[in-house]
């Protein structure tokens, strides 16, 4: 019934190193950079986009999938000299896990509320 | 060269009878080597296989 | 008289930012466009407080298997996330293996394996591992079934009968003749909440007299991005709110045409200082069919939109897990993402 029943899937002290990289080449100021997220889709490609591209300081910010039977995303960040890239990706990070975290919070007082129809289909 | 040189020199089993389901009346026949393929209950000609006793394992995909 | 041909102000930056505009042939300001430097004068960078403000959502309904809610203050590119997230990157368990002991049914053992693994399997996933292909099985990644079944003549069927669920026994194999098999601590583990399918009347396979199905099951964690079997969800799914926008008034013989090119319950005809007006009461219900649009005399006095960030969201469970649990479970999945995606730059950053 609550997000704290729900496990964190991977191990916390095991960190895959491989799941993100700077793609060779593209990190030719510390404003731009492009970052390779391995077993990454849409999912977080879209969602990341977005949170990047509400932040002022960042420039352009756009993801692709180089190639659709290769599971990896990448994210490409070009940033105003206030901030670097690095930064950038962390600040978009953070940004959608709060959504995150408010989205849950708000479903929970609504769901708490219990001001909605609740119906029974076992009649079916 | 003789590939099967193992294989012939080992004693040969006995002629196993082999038992077969008749796909008329579901009876099980035991029907030897060289021996005609009919049903001993109802005389009927097509016989089927039955199924391995071993286990198989599948992907449910 | 062109001044009294009152237009919509079409190009607002208003109704570009936060409507969808949908025309008699295509749909336009599709993009959201909210997004800082965009628009002079309007700032639009990320304000965590200001989201808080904005975002609500409010459940219509609610059920074992099915929720509707609406999701207002998010842009699509969220709410995607977490539509996606509901049907490939849940988890549940599903039959992932079958061991086929004896199998003389009419279905083969590769299509009887199959149908096996689409039955729905009551039983928390959190409370599993993930197996990898080389692990073995153990009672903390794998639940166990066994399924036997022989069909026989039913003796006290009458000579005439023909219904088969009557004139033989065990005629049909169900989700329900699953039966557990706990291993390890499982029984204990399990025992206010035991691992059944989720439906019991599910046909697996018919039998006739003579023939019989023994088979034992291996259940395993997975994400339905693997196979669609382990999609907790028959459907999730969006649309977003429409909005019917009348400018001026729809009167007379006009509001009652205006009305039926509506699903019923959206517009209703009211009567002012007896003059027929239309009104919009419940937008929520338009199919968006843009039948209005088709009529030279609405032209100009209506315009339908969709309401941006305004998503009602149907989510329909399978069945393993109730559906408000599954979307605090998504939103964690994505939770997680960017704490790992998050911890592994750190750890790159650091072996540079």
């Amino acid at each position: 019934m609550s997000a704290a029943k729900v496990r964190m899937e991977e191990d916390p002290v095991e960190i895959d190193t491989g799941k993100v990289t700077i793609v060779p080449g593209t990190m030719t100021e510390p404003q731009c950079a492009t970052f390779c997220l391995q077993d990454e889709d849409h999912t977080l490609g879209n969602a990341l986009r977005w949170t990047l591209m509400k932040n002022p300081e960042v420039d352009f910010a756009s993801y692709s999938i180089p190639h659709p039977s290769e599971t990896r995303t990448n994210v490409r960040i070009q940033t105003s000299d206030n901030t670097t890239a690095v930064d950038a990706i962390f600040k978009g990070l953070d940004d959608l896990t709060d959504i995150c975290s408010h989205v849950i919070q708000t479903f929970q007082a609504e769901l708490a509320k219990g001001e909605f129809e609740y119906y029974d289909e076992s009649a079916f | 060269m003789n590939y099967n040189a193992a294989q012939s020199s080992a004693p040969k089993p006995p002629a196993a009878a082999m038992t077969y389901i008749c796909a008329e009346c579901g009876s099980e026949n035991e029907i030897k080597p060289k021996e005609p393929i009919r049903c001993k209950e109802c005389g009927y000609r097509i016989m089927y296989k039955k199924r391995t006793k071993r286990m198989v394992q599948f992907e449910a995909r | 008289m062109v001044a009294e041909k009152k237009n919509f102000k079409h190009n607002d930056v208003e109704t570009l930012r936060s409507r969808v505009i949908v025309e008699r042939d295509r749909v336009t300001s599709t993009a959201s466009t909210d997004f800082p430097h965009n628009y002079p004068g309007v700032d639009l960078a990320w304000d965590f407080e200001k989201f808080k403000e904005n975002f609500k959502i409010k459940i219509n309904r609610l059920s074992k298997t099915e929720m509707e809610f609406d999701m207002i203050g998010v842009d699509a590119a969220i709410a995607n996330a977490f539509r996606r997230i509901l049907i490939a990157e849940v988890p549940t368990m599903a039959i992932s293996n079958v061991f086929v002991m004896n199998n003389t049914s009419v279905v083969v053992d590769e299509v009887l394996a199959h149908r096996l693994g689409l039955i729905p399997i009551l039983a928390d996933p959190t409370k599993f591992d993930f197996k990898a292909k080389e692990e073995t099985p153990t009672d903390l990644n794998t639940i166990v079934f066994r399924l036997t079944a022989q069909c026989k003549h039913n003796p006290k069927a009458s000579s005439t009968e023909t219904d088969p669920l009557k004139k033989y026994i065990h005629s049909s194999v169900y989700s329900g003749d699953l039966v557990w098999d706990p291993k390890g601590d499982q029984a204990e583990r399990f025992k206010d909440c035991p691992i059944k399918p989720v439906y019991d009347d599910i046909v697996i396979t018919k039998l006739r007299p003579g023939q019989e199905v023994e088979v034992e099951v291996h259940c395993e964690k997975g994400l339905g991005q693997d196979h669609a079997k382990w999609s907790p969800v028959a459907t999730a799914a969006y649309r977003l709110m429409p909005e019917i926008l009348i400018n001026g008034e729809i009167t007379g013989e006009d509001a009652v045409k205006f009305q039926s090119c509506f699903p019923e319950g959206v517009v209703d005809v009211v009567v002012e200082n007896g003059v027929k007006k239309a009104v919009v009461v419940n937008a929520r219900k338009d199919t968006v069919s843009r039948e209005v649009l088709r009529h030279a005399e609405f032209e100009n006095k209506v315009k339908l939109t969709r309401v941006r960030d305004h998503f009602i969201f149907t989510i329909e469970s399978v069945g393993s897990i109730e559906p408000q649990d599954l979307l605090v479970q998504a939103v964690q999945v994505l939770m997680d993402k960017c704490a790992q995606v998050k911890r592994a730059l750190q750890a790159t950053l650091q072996s540079d």
